[in-house]
C-alpha cells in the first residue's frame, strides 16, 4: 500500500510540475481569499480593541490555525469536488472499481491539489505572528499538537464533505450541497461566542467545523475553560473520517454508472 | 415586437435556469444565509455593548451587514465563468452566428437569474436574518422602490463587470484564477465585507471611485434610508451612471474581441 | 471446460426521473419530482470457459454493457448472481478485479496526463505485480502490441487505435484469467483491427484465458467468436455457435448465375419450376437463385447447368452473412 502510495504520489508532483503556470495562478488566487479575512480583522481592529473579550492576536491564531486546517484540507481533499459531476454522474467511478485499492482514496490521490500547501504555510505564519503577540510559550505540548491538530481539522472538513458526496449516490445533481456544506467551515474561524447560539450549536455538534479553526486554537491560547474540547479534535477528526469513509463506500453500492 | 419577445424569453430562460433542480434551489438558499448570518455576526459582536461605528447604530450595523451581503447575492454572477468556458470550448463561435446579440443576450438572461434569485433566495434569507439579527426594516413604502430600483442597477453593474472579466478570456486561457480573483475584490469593494464607512480612510477614497459599491453599499444605504431626497437622486445616478459607462465599455471591447477572434480565427 | 464466468438470471433495474417542460413544469418537479424504474437486464444468464472467446452482440441499449459492468464489478446486480472465478465480483472486489483484465473501446483506464509508461507503472503498484514480473510481461506486450515508439508518449496525444493497443497492455499487465473487451475495435481502422484480433485469439488459444467481447463489428464475431449470445431489451435471445445461428434462422444461401448473352424468361421460369425455388434476375445476362441455408448447391448447379446449358459463363455461391442473419434475427424478434 505504502509503494502504491509513494508511487501515486510521485505521479502527481511529475504532472503538476509540467504546468507550472497554472500552480502560480492558483496559487494567487487562493491568497487573495485569504487577504479578504485578514483585511476583514485588521478592519475591524482599528475600530474596537477587542470583541467579546478576544483581541487581535487571539483572532489570528484562531484565524491561522483555520486557514492551515482548510489549507490541508484543500490539498488532501480536492477530489471530493469532482466526486459528484466527473465520478458519479461522468461514470469515472468505472474505471477506479477495476483496480484493487479503495476508489475513494483513488479519487483524493488523482486529484493531489498541490498547489494549496503554500494556503497551509500562510495559516501557519499567521498562527505564528499572532502567537507572538499573544505571547504564547511554545513547550513540547504545543509543538506536538500543532501538525497533530491541523491534520486533524483537515479531517473534520474532509470526513464532513465526504459524507456530503456520498449523498450523490442517492440523489442526482447534489454538486451544490457540497459546496454549501463547504462554506460552513467559515464559522470555524471565529470564536464560538460570536455566533447566535443555533449557530454556535451547529458548529459544534452536527457540522462541527469550530473543531477545525477555533477549537483547537485555543490549546495555544490562555483559554484553559475551553482545553478539554480541544484535546478531544483529533480524536473526532479520526472518528468522523473514519464514520465518513464507511459510509460513502456503503453508498457507492447505488452506483449506476453512465447510460447501457 | 418580435424583438422583445425575444428578449423577454431570454430574461425567462435565465430564471428558469435557475430552480431547474431542486437541491440547488435549497442549497443557494443555505448557502447564501451561511454567508449573511457569518458577516452578520462578526459584525454584532463588534458592536456589542458599544454606541455604535462609523456612524451607524448598532442595529444599522447588523442590518447593513444583511442587506449587503444579500444584495451581493443577487447582483454577483458567474457570467464571467459562463462567457470564458463558451471562448475555450469554442462555443462561442456557434453564437456569433446565431442572430442575436450576444452582449445583451448574456446580460438579459443575467438579469432573469437575478429576478429568480431575488425570490428564491433574497427573500427567505432577508426574512430568516431578520429573525436572528437586531433588524430596522425601512419605514417608507418609497424605500422599497428605491431599493427595488436599485437592485436592478446593481445587477446590471455587477452582470457587465462580469461580462469585461469573461473578454479576457479571448486573450487568456484560463479565466477561473481571475474570476475568483474578481469575486474577493468585488465583496471587499462593494462595502460587503466591511461597510464602507467602516473602511480605513485611503480605501474609502479609491472605493467611491469605482463601480462595485453600487451592488451592495448603495442599495443598503437606501435599505437603511440614510440618504434624504437629493441623496437618493445622486446615488441612484451614480448608479445608473456606471450601469451607462459600462455597457459602451462592453460594446467597445466586445467589437474588438469580435475583431481578435475573427482576424486571428479564435 | 471450467466456466470461468457464469452469469445466472442478471435483472439490473435504473431509476429514470422523467422532467416536465416549461417553468410551471420545473416548479412541480422541484416540488413533486417521481422517479420511474426501468429495467436494463431483465434475466440474462451465459457461461464463458476457460480459453473461450464468448460474443455478447445486441442492439444499442440492448444491455451488453450493463452486463459486462455487472460482470466486472462496477454494477450491483440487482438480482441474479454472477461468479467470475468463483468469485462474486461485487464482494469480493479487490481479489476479483486481480483475476480480470478489461479494455473499453470507447473510454481508457489509463490517465489522461501520464506518460503510457508511467501509467503502465503506476498499475503495476496498484496490481503489486513483482518488478521482475512486470518486466518481462511488459516487455512481451510491448513486442506483441508494438508499443514500444509509444511508451513515452503521453496518453491524451495517442491515436485511438494506440491507445485501444495501450489500454490492452494495461489490461493485461496483471495476467488476468477473464478479459472483458467491450467495443474495443470500435473506429479503428482495418489495420489495428487485425492486429488487435489476432492478439485476441492467441490470448485465449495460447494462455487458456476467457474472453466476453461485446461488439458492433460482426467481423470481430465471424473471425474471433467460438459462441455468440444475442441480448435484446435486456434479455438473451440466442446462445450457440455461428453456425448454429445461421441454421437457426433458416439464413439463405445464393447462387449466381452468369450467360454469355440473354437469358430467356422461359429458361428462368422452368428452373423456377424445377427447383420450386426463387429465380431473380439481376441482369439481362444474371440470374440469382436463392435457396435455404440446410439446402445442399449441387443439385441446384446441376439444374442450372443442364437447363442454361453452354450458356453458361460463370457460378458463384453466396453465404449468408452474419450481419444478414443477425438482422434477420431481430426482424423475426421484433415482428
Amino acid at each position: 500500500m505504502t509503494r502504491v502510495i509513494t508511487a501515486w504520489v510521485a505521479q502527481r508532483v511529475k504532472v503538476r510540475l509540467a504546468y507550472r503556470g497554472d500552480f502560480v495562478f492558483q496559487a494567487l488566487g487562493d491568497a487573495v481569499i485569504t487577504l479578504v479575512g485578514l483585511f476583514l480583522i485588521a478592519t475591524i481592529f482599528t475600530h474596537v480593541p477587542d470583541v467579546r473579550g478576544w483581541d487581535v492576536h487571539e483572532l489570528l491564531v484562531c484565524w491561522g490555525m483555520a486557514e492551515a486546517c482548510l489549507g490541508t484540507f484543500w490539498v488532501v481533499f480536492q477530489g471530493i469536488y469532482a466526486i459528484n459531476r466527473t465520478y458519479i454522474l461522468g461514470g469515472e467511478l468505472d474505471r477506479l472499481l477495476l483496480r484493487p485499492v479503495d476508489p475513494f482514496v483513488q479519487i483524493l490521490l488523482d486529484n493531489l491539489h498541490l498547489e494549496d500547501v503554500p494556503v497551509i504555510g500562510l495559516g501557519l505564519v499567521v498562527l505564528m505572528i499572532g502567537a507572538h503577540g499573544a505571547g504564547v510559550v511554545w513547550g513540547p505540548a504545543e509543538i506536538v499538537m500543532l501538525p497533530v491538530m491541523v491534520v486533524s481539522g483537515a479531517l473534520v472538513i474532509g470526513g464532513l464533505l465526504t459524507a456530503v458526496t456520498a449523498l450523490g449516490f442517492w440523489v442526482h445533481h447534489q454538486g451544490s450541497a457540497i459546496g454549501l456544506a463547504y462554506q460552513l467551515t467559515v464559522y470555524g474561524r471565529y470564536p464560538l461566542d460570536f455566533l447566535p447560539r443555533p449557530l454556535a450549536i451547529l458548529v459544534s455538534t452536527a457540522m462541527p467545523f469550530t473543531f477545525a479553526g477555533f477549537l483547537p486554537a485555543t490549546w495555544f491560547l490562555d483559554r484553559p475553560e475551553w482545553h478539554p474540547y480541544a484535546a478531544i479534535q483529533p480524536l473526532v477528526g479520526v472518528t468522523l473520517m473514519f464514520a465518513a469513509h464507511r459510509f460513502w463506500t456503503w453508498s457507492s453500492h447505488r452506483y449506476a454508472s453512465t447510460g447501457t | 415586437m418580435m424583438r422583445a419577445q425575444v428578449w423577454w424569453a431570454c430574461v425567462r430562460l435565465g430564471a428558469l435556469h435557475r430552480f431547474a433542480y431542486r437541491m440547488e434551489v435549497l442549497s443557494a438558499v443555505v448557502s447564501a444565509a451561511v454567508v449573511v448570518f457569518l458577516n452578520a455576526s462578526v459584525w454584532n459582536a463588534v458592536v456589542d455593548g458599544r454606541p455604535g461605528l462609523a456612524g451607524l447604530s448598532p442595529v444599522e450595523v447588523s442590518t447593513y451587514a444583511v442587506i449587503a451581503w444579500i444584495a451581493t447575492i443577487v447582483s454577483a454572477t458567474r457570467l464571467d465563468e459562463i462567457l470564458g468556458a463558451r471562448v475555450r470550448d469554442g462555443q462561442i463561435a456557434t453564437d456569433l452566428i446565431k442572430p442575436l446579440d450576444l452582449h445583451l443576450w448574456l446580460i438579459l438572461r443575467d438579469l432573469g437569474r437575478a429576478g429568480a434569485s431575488a425570490a428564491l433566495t433574497a427573500a427567505p434569507v432577508l426574512v430568516l436574518a431578520a429573525s436572528v439579527f437586531p433588524f430596522v426594516w425601512p419605514s417608507r413604502v418609497g424605500s422599497w422602490l428605491w431599493v427595488a430600483l436599485s437592485m436592478v442597477l446593481a445587477t446590471l453593474i455587477g452582470g457587465q463587470l462580469a461580462f469585461l472579466i469573461g473578454l479576457v478570456a479571448f486573450r487568456l486561457k484560463n479565466v477561473s484564477g481571475l474570476a475568483h480573483f474578481k469575486a474577493s475584490a468585488t465583496a471587499v469593494l462593494s462595502g460587503a465585507v466591511v461597510p464602507v464607512q467602516a473602511m480605513p480612510d485611503a480605501l474609502r477614497d479609491v472605493v467611491v471611485w469605482l463601480p462595485f459599491q453600487g451592488m451592495s453599499h448603495t442599495p443598503a444605504m437606501l435599505f437603511l434610508e440614510q440618504l434624504d431626497g437629493a441623496g437618493v437622486t445622486r446615488a441612484l445616478g451614480v448608479q445608473a451612471a456606471w450601469v451607462v459607462g459600462l455597457f459602451l465599455a462592453c460594446r467597445w471591447s466586445w467589437a474588438r474581441a469580435i475583431d481578435h477572434l475573427t482576424v486571428q480565427g479564435g | 471446460m471450467t466456466a470461468l464466468v457464469e452469469v445466472t438470471d442478471l435483472v439490473r433495474t435504473f431509476q429514470v426521473r422523467p422532467r416536465r417542460r416549461g417553468v410551471v413544469g420545473a416548479l412541480r418537479d422541484l416540488v413533486s419530482g417521481r422517479s420511474v424504474e426501468v429495467a436494463a437486464l431483465s434475466g440474462v444468464s451465459l457461461t464463458v470457459g476457460a480459453g473461450e472467446i464468448v460474443g455478447y452482440i445486441g442492439p444499442n441499449g440492448a444491455g451488453k454493457s450493463t452486463t459486462i459492468k455487472c460482470v466486472t464489478g462496477i454494477l450491483k446486480p440487482t438480482s441474479g448472481t454472477v461468479r467470475v472465478c468463483g468469485l462474486d465480483p461485487w464482494k469480493e472486489r479487490s481479489a476479483h478485479v486481480r483475476n480480470i483484465g478489461v479494455v473499453f473501446g470507447q473510454r481508457t483506464q489509463l490517465w489522461w496526463d501520464l506518460a503510457v509508461v508511467e501509467a503502465l507503472d503506476l498499475l503495476a503498484a496498484v496490481f503489486e505485480v513483482p518488478p521482475d514480473l512486470y518486466r518481462s510481461r511488459l516487455g512481451a506486450l510491448q513486442e506483441l502490441l508494438d508499443l514500444q515508439p509509444l511508451l513515452r508518449t503521453p496518453v491524451r496525444e495517442l491515436s485511438l487505435g494506440q491507445r485501444v493497443r495501450c489500454d490492452l497492455a494495461a489490461a493485461l499487465l496483471h495476467a488476468p484469467r477473464v478479459v472483458l473487451l467491450d467495443e474495443p475495435t470500435i473506429g479503428l481502422d482495418v489495420a489495428v483491427k487485425h492486429k488487435i484480433r489476432a492478439f485476441v485469439r492467441d490470448l485465449a488459444a495460447r494462455d487458456g484465458v476467457a474472453v466476453l467481447l461485446t461488439t458492433h463489428d460482426l467481423g470481430d464475431v465471424e473471425s474471433l467468436c467460438h459462441r455468440v449470445v444475442l441480448v435484446d431489451r435486456g434479455a438473451a435471445v440466442f446462445e450457440g455457435t455461428l453456425d448454429a445461428l445461421r441454421a437457426r434462422l433458416g439464413g439463405r444461401r445464393r447462387l449466381v448465375v452468369t450467360t454469355r448473352g440473354p437469358i430467356p424468361a422461359v429458361a428462368r421460369d422452368q428452373l423456377a419450376a424445377r427447383l420450386g425455388v426463387v429465380v431473380g434476375e439481376l441482369a439481362p445476362d444474371r440470374v440469382e437463385i436463392t435457396f435455404a441455408a440446410g439446402q445442399s448447391a449441387s443439385p441446384i448447379v446441376a439444374a442450372a447447368l443442364e437447363v442454361l446449358g453452354a450458356t453458361v459463363d460463370d457460378l458463384s455461391l453466396a453465404e449468408p452473412s452474419i450481419e444478414e442473419v443477425v438482422a434477420a434475427f431481430y426482424a423475426e424478434q421484433r415482428s
